[in-house]
């Protein structure tokens, strides 16, 4: 009878292990790529790529959704009374690519990692990390973010690319870059001082996904848009043809947590608590 | 508003590079489907019709997880056929 148990355990650890949220992740980069350059190529043309954020929005849905069948089977092993150290999923075993490096740009390196937590969605971290940031409490940032798997950060980057999107257009051009940067150099000492300027220019040059980011502005009504806004806010947008790398040359995880501190920054300006962030997000 | 203008050859160009990368996205969506299919049936075998709660959200999870890639599928063959439309218009 035990060998059976263990039998099924091993079977569905495999499907764990193999659940695909690398090649969804991919996938998610590289349509996001497209989006960027396609909205600097059409910017002012009446056809904004809207497509493809529906697109990038499906792939963060069905991430989650494989996040979710992971912790749901993850509970089932338990249940089995397995012990399920050792055919940990795949997810798990790649936390540290996530949680390293948050670690390295938080300046938190060293420091004690809370437990990795299987249970914890997109939105309650971003809006735990976000009020983290808000407070300019750096090791709560830092502890909130490694205590999420790797699944979760991914999901993470992705939402705070599309809340950004919405965000800076809430702001007026020549407050933007202050605001959103406001906290980095506190927040995240080990973050290469080029990535929130390419944030922003993404964030300014990307469409924003509908309903995301409301907060009793209305997001999109001003057009703060398109390259003369990202002049505007004082970052310069690539060329159309630059070549948009997954996250316009920065890495996934400095891309979720700068994003983090920049949307603090960004909710300061409007007064907004981190909440809002997914208020109205079915 | 409206920035600076592109040359028709740039906007073009543009389209083309942006659809580089729309169908790497396709492909590691294709791929993903794949194994998400293989998990699907791997699960099914393993559990062999286990009514376990968890067993059944992870299910309907993955089954979720398909419809969201389907429908991320549509929308880049939707987004493709509009920026050939364009294109093609200039």
């Amino acid at each position: 009878m035990t060998s059976l148990i263990h039998g099924v355990a091993e079977r569905v650890s495999a499907v764990r292990a193999d659940l695909p949220l690398g090649l969804v992740a991919t996938a998610t980069d590289r349509i996001r790529a497209a989006g960027a350059v396609l909205a600097a190529a059409l910017a002012g043309s009446a056809v904004p790529p809207l497509l493809l954020a529906a697109a990038t929005d499906h792939l963060d849905a069905a991430a989650g959704a494989l996040w979710r069948a992971d912790s749901d089977l993850e509970r089932y092993l338990a249940d089995l009374g397995v012990a399920v150290a050792g055919v940990t999923p795949s997810s798990v075993e790649r936390v540290d690519e996530w949680a390293d490096r948050v670690d390295a740009v938080t300046g938190c390196a060293g420091r004690p990692r809370p437990a990795v937590r299987l249970d914890v969605l997109v939105e309650g971290t971003l809006v735990d990390a976000v009020r983290a940031a808000s407070r300019g409490d750096r090791v709560a940032l830092r502890d909130v973010l490694v205590a999420a798997p790797e699944a979760v950060g991914r999901s993470l980057t992705t939402r705070c690319a599309s809340l950004l999107a919405a965000r800076v257009r809430t702001v007026e051009p020549v407050r933007v870059r202050r605001a959103a940067t406001a906290r980095i150099a506190d927040l995240l000492p080990g973050l290469d001082g080029r990535t929130p300027d390419r944030l922003l220019t993404q964030a300014l040059l990307r469409p924003p996904a509908a309903g995301l980011g409301r907060s009793g502005h209305s997001a999109g009504a001003l057009p703060w848009t398109g390259p003369r806004a990202a002049a505007a806010g004082g970052v310069v947008p690539p060329h159309p043809r630059a070549g948009a790398g997954a996250a316009g040359g920065v890495p996934w995880v400095d891309a979720g947590v700068a994003g983090v501190v920049m949307l603090a920054g960004l909710l300061a300006v409007g007064g907004d608590d981190p909440e809002s962030l997914v208020r109205g997000r079915g | 508003m409206g920035g600076t203008v592109a040359s028709v050859a740039e906007v073009k160009a543009a389209i083309d590079a942006a659809m580089a990368y729309v169908r790497e996205g396709q492909e590691a969506v294709r791929a993903a489907n794949d194994k998400l299919g293989e998990a699907q049936r791997s699960l099914a075998a393993a559990v062999d019709g286990s009514a376990h709660e968890s067993v059944a959200a992870a299910q309907s999870a993955l089954a979720q997880a398909t419809t969201e890639l389907d429908d991320c599928m549509t929308a880049t063959l939707g987004a493709m056929e509009q920026a050939q439309t364009y294109a093609a218009a200039l």
